[in-house]
């Protein structure tokens, strides 16, 4: 039943990363959900910090908080300076990172804070942190509710604003011509990224946020022909890697989110291997 | 607030310093090739590398783990371009790619061996978040050799480097394979993380490779002075940072460091204003 919860678990954070993380691909801005995930720190300490002993939900506002702030602060400098828009996001990121880390230190004695935890997060425990209501009935591992809401906002989201959203990514002229600001719906998607990637990292770690929300795309669009499409194979390159991953990680006795993320990334090269063979043209939307 | 200047303070502070040399020179290639996060997958890629090193050896000895990091992150580097050439993705995506697959296959490896029971291996998460505090001779030689390595390098190959990165078509021309620029490029890169790892950890140590070239960026013209401003500025950095941690004592250097850096860029990102 435990590997159930997990492989679940699993599941509902790569469907709610793929479904975000595949906008981010195809904008070409993968490495903001690495930034935004490592953002989140000094907001998760002073989250700590104001709320004393029972974090919990204050942990994740100060998180989303400090995730939405940094990717509008990498967005406001990549389009108002001529700086690199990589170097944007590498310097902004560390920043964040670093101020987490000296507030950290500084309010050691009164912040909690496991680095590790934070670092690799902890999806082995999932099934261990149960919520048994009065009556004591057992209804499972707490961490799987969150999760499955997160889940069910992200595809409602996703088929709500596929439109404007897709529009925006593919054509922004002709979306500027309509009156979708794209400054607007790419803020949206960010923010939003930033959500996601705070409600994952204490299950699979804030490093590996990134594997989860753009590794499957990236194999998705060697096969993809439409927007669509794309987005379902990378849901299904993702279903299979999560029981793949976890019963190599149970195997060998190692990490869980490592693993997934290692087996993600694997599975690229036998998906190369077959595009090489069966000659399959690129496909030209994604040709930007 | 006492300032003691102590052999260890010595050590440190004359570590980082040197490691921002090389860290500002490798930034600015990486910059002007439009690759700054190149530096975040490689510090991220070393970890497999140190682990296997160390499973390999049976010890933490500073060799072995540096090879196998040089070895695992080179090989990141090289899987991006060997995949961008033979799929038509993007760059910034495999980059996410192979940071994913070599640190999920690092953490995997680390617990691993924590779990094996070993005792020789407490210790090894030191090598990856940083102990610029408690830096010793050994470390600060490996430092140094990295910069002075990439200090030669650069200038052993620098008018290459220089029509390479402005005009490749030319080069091409010239009979200079793009490959072999890129090699050099990627090893520079490399073990200028390796080295400044010691100091500052894998999370920050990329931010020493980026932060530099947006700082010199709005006050140079030429390539050479790009490169030297940026030296400079890298060492300048860590060498104002680490003093600065190393003063108020219960700071944690490489945060400081990056902090420093983040502050000083500010004026130049608004020089750099559209």
């Amino acid at each position: 039943m435990d590997h159930l919860f997990i492989i679940l678990t699993g599941i509902l954070v790569i469907t709610s990363c793929t479904l975000t993380g595949s906008f981010l691909v195809l904008r070409k801005s993968s490495m903001l959900a690495d930034a935004i995930s490592h953002a989140v720190l000094p907001g998760i300490v002073l989250a700590y910090l104001f709320s004393g002993a029972q974090p919990g939900t204050f942990a994740l506002a100060g998180a989303a908080i400090a995730g939405m702030f940094a990717s509008l602060v990498i967005g406001f400098l990549s389009r108002k300076t001529t700086a690199r828009p990589d170097a944007v996001i590498g310097i902004v990121y560390a920043v964040f990172f670093a101020i987490g880390i000296i507030l950290t230190t500084i309010f050691s004695s009164h912040v909690d804070l496991d680095q590790e935890c934070v670092l690799y997060g902890d999806i082995a425990f999932v099934p261990l942190d149960r919520w048994i209501l009065d009556n004591g009935i057992d209804m499972g591992p707490k961490q799987i509710y969150p999760l499955l809401i997160l889940c069910l906002v992200t595809i409602l989201l996703f088929f709500m604003f596929i439109k404007p959203l897709t529009l925006v990514t593919f054509d922004p002229s002709y979306a500027g011509v309509l009156g979708i600001s794209s400054v607007l719906w790419s803020g949206f998607l960010n923010v939003y990224a930033s959500i996601v990637s705070v409600f994952c990292f204490n299950t699979v770690g804030a490093v590996l946020v990134v594997a989860f929300m753009c590794v499957p795309a990236a194999i998705a669009l060697l096969f993809g022909t439409t927007f669509r499409n794309t987005v379902l194979l990378a849901l299904i390159f993702g279903w299979l890697a999560v029981p793949l991953g976890y019963y190599i990680a149970v195997f060998f006795d190692g990490s869980i989110a490592g693993s997934l993320s290692m087996v993600l990334g694997l599975l690229l090269i036998p998906a190369l291997i077959l595009k090489k063979i069966t000659k399959n043209s690129k496909p030209k939307i994604f040709n930007v | 607030m006492t300032f003691e200047w102590s052999a260890n303070t010595f050590w440190a502070v004359g570590g980082c310093t040197l490691a921002g040399i090389g860290a500002g020179i490798a930034g600015s290639l990486n910059y002007l090739r439009s690759r700054s996060l190149s530096g975040d997958v490689v510090a991220h890629a070393v970890l497999p590398g140190i682990c296997l090193g160390f499973l390999f050896s049976g010890t933490k000895s500073v060799f072995s783990l540096v090879l196998g990091g040089i070895v695992s992150g080179y090989l990141s580097l090289y899987l991006i371009s060997f995949v961008q050439k033979n799929s038509g993705l993007k760059p910034d995506v495999l980059l996410a790619w192979a940071l994913a697959l070599f640190f999920g296959a690092g953490i995997f490896l680390l617990t691993l061996i924590q779990h094996s029971g070993n005792s020789a291996q407490s210790g090894l998460d030191k090598f990856i978040f940083g102990k610029a505090a408690a830096l010793t001779i050994e470390d600060l030689l490996l430092m140094g050799s990295t910069s002075l390595i990439s200090v030669i390098l650069v200038i052993l190959f620098f008018r290459i480097l220089k029509h390479y990165i402005f005009d490749s078509l030319f080069t091409g021309t010239m009979g200079l394979s793009s490959l072999f620029v890129e090699i050099l490029c990627n090893s520079i890169t490399v073990i200028v993380i390796i080295g400044g790892i010691q100091a500052l950890g894998f999370i920050l140590v990329p931010a020493l490779l980026v932060i530099p070239p947006v700082i010199a960026r709005p006050y140079i013209t030429t390539f050479k002075t790009f490169v030297i401003l940026n030296a400079v500025i890298g060492a300048a950095i860590c060498f104002i940072g680490s003093v600065l941690s190393l003063g108020f004592e219960s700071l944690p250097t490489g945060p400081v460091i990056v902090l420093t850096g983040g502050l000083l860029s500010i004026p130049s990102l608004i020089k750099l204003k559209r």
